[in-house]
């Protein structure tokens, strides 16, 4: 099939959108497609070209919906280009369509969206991970090669492991967030999702470097190549489901086959992940969606008072995850509360930190799984917060420590499983070879 | 940290500054919800000693200089209500 004809077939089953997978599907793709394809011909192409893309809808495309799948910005209309979009069109990507996702990026498991719930395309009955979930569903599915989605706790990698695919969260300050609606702005991160671990490596090599809308950026240059020499398996990642163990130690055998060293390690410290990151989010969170007060988003129909209105949309228009963590960052950053809470956070993530460094003095990578339970059926967890939140127990760890860190899938036991790896952080690269030598092959 | 339960006062309280409302029967369920959340990861308090401060180098500020944005007719159809170029807002009354 030439590529004009597979823009045509990706904007075909987007559209039917069987998986609700896309919020929206942009069909001039496939004008771009011809003109992508015609400087093919002519061997003009950019780095990008031949790549089918959906993207995130909380990263901005000028002239398209950035809905974060909430209602609160339903009809809002990103008036400029994310970074990463002006990269990836520079470099000839074609942009088919915006992705679901769990609203404002707030769930584990594709359920919060506004837009109704993404679904599997493993199981349909069961969910696609989150918050990236129409990213990981539609990669899974076939339709695109490639979506951007983002990560503040796990939210590309826990997708990805549930829908079977790549998942790759960069280092914190490796890509721009120029254009991302931020959840939690000293965690979020943009990566790309995708079949295969090329198509990871070239989208990630156009999208990473400086820019000047993004201070994480500056000065921020990666690690040259180094070979791997040593693998730890922190135990605590251990308690997990036996599919997800079997895997972990087929990934082991396979960098013990490449003269790698892999020893198991203990990190008591893992087990404080969960609370030290929720904390941080509900505080960097509920401080992030103060703009959304009816009046510069949303519409605050009452004009009599500022207040009053903008209360009235917030009710109305946000959905409960996103309450829920508007209410408790609220709190623990009240100036009853003095604080405590927040800054326990902050010196225990710091202490985190540490504590895992020192397990990097002496091993290159982290390997443990990407999730510690197989997807569970769509609505299961949902009014169990807390019971949501476990879940992300080892994806928080990269993110509090501003490491890179990608999903394998692994088929096990006749179910596909992520097999996570987690480096130093600016060993992106390492990172991406590591993945290579140990990924099973094709078929 | 060890007085860590919220109170039901507390969660209509940290409602109204949240901009949100919440019924009676919203508030008790929030009340349960918040202190099994705020129950378990109390537990960082078990957590000793500090560590470095963590991604220090990114503290960078840049020059405060003005930049002329390319798209402002992007930003003003977005204003749901709008006079002319201007954002139309309502009075904010001090109660």
């Amino acid at each position: 099939m030439d590529f004009v004809s597979k823009v045509e077939r990706a904007i075909n089953l987007a559209k039917k959108n069987e998986l609700n997978a896309f919020i929206e599907v942009y069909p001039e793709a496939i004008e771009r497609a011809r003109e992508v394809q015609k400087k093919m011909d002519e061997g003009k192409a950019g780095k990008l070209a031949g790549i089918i893309f959906s993207i995130k809808n909380n990263i901005a495309i000028k002239g398209k919906r950035l809905t974060c799948a909430s209602k609160m910005l339903s009809h809002y209309i990103a008036p400029y280009n994310a970074a990463v979009i002006r990269k990836l069109i520079q470099e000839d990507a074609v942009i088919i369509g915006s992705n679901n996702m769990d609203e404002f990026a707030c769930g584990s498991d594709g359920t919060t969206s506004a837009f109704g719930p993404t679904k599997n395309p493993l199981n349909p009955e069961l969910v696609p991970g989150g918050s990236s979930s129409g990213s990981a569903s539609a990669v899974g599915q076939g339709i695109v090669d490639c979506s951007l989605g983002s990560d503040t706790g796990g939210s590309i990698r826990c997708p990805s492991a549930f829908c079977g695919v790549f998942g790759f969260k960069p280092s914190y300050g490796a890509v721009s967030r120029y254009g991302l609606a931020d959840m939690a702005m000293s965690l979020d991160q943009i990566g790309p999702i995708a079949n295969s671990l090329d198509v990871i490596m070239k989208v990630f090599e156009v999208i990473r470097g400086e820019d000047e809308n993004d201070e994480t950026t500056h000065n921020f240059s990666l690690n040259p190549l180094k070979e791997v020499r040593s693998v730890a398996i922190p135990r605590e990642a251990l308690q997990c489901d036996d599919v997800i163990k079997n895997a972990i130690y087929e990934a082991k055998e396979r960098f013990e086959k490449n003269g790698i060293k892999v020893k198991e390690v203990d990190i008591p410290i893992l087990k404080y992940g969960i609370p030290i990151y929720y904390l941080t989010v509900f505080a960097e969170f509920s401080s992030a969606m103060q703009k959304y007060d009816g009046l510069r988003y949303g519409y605050c129909d009452d004009l009599n008072d500022y207040v009053d209105g903008s209360t009235e949309i917030r009710t109305k228009f946000l959905g409960d995850e996103v309450k829920r963590r508007i209410m408790l960052g609220t709190f623990i950053t009240s100036k009853e509360q003095k604080h405590a809470w927040h800054r326990k956070a902050l010196e225990a993530r710091a202490l985190f930190f540490e504590k895992i460094q020192q397990v990097f003095s002496s091993t290159d990578l982290l390997l443990l799984p990407t999730m510690p339970c197989l997807p569970w059926k769509i609505g299961e967890k949902s009014d169990d917060p807390l019971k949501m939140y476990l879940s992300d127990l080892f994806t928080v760890i990269a993110n509090l420590i501003g490491s890179p860190a990608i999903t394998i899938p692994f088929k096990s036991m006749n179910s596909v499983v992520g097999v996570q790896l987690i480096g130093r952080r600016r060993d992106d690269l390492l990172v991406l070879n590591a993945a290579k030598l140990i990924q099973q092959q094709e078929g | 940290m060890e007085d860590s339960k919220i109170s039901e006062e507390e969660v209509k309280r940290i409602a109204e500054l949240s901009r949100l409302k919440l019924d009676d029967e919203s508030a008790k369920k929030r009340f349960e919800e918040f202190n099994e959340i705020l129950s378990y990861f109390s537990q960082i308090a078990e957590l000793k000693g500090q560590g470095r401060p963590i991604f220090n180098e990114i503290n960078a500020i840049r020059e405060d200089e003005v930049k002329e944005f390319d798209n402002q007719s992007g930003i003003i159809a977005n204003f749901y209500k709008k006079q002319e170029r201007y954002l139309k807002a309502p009075k904010a009354k001090i109660k």
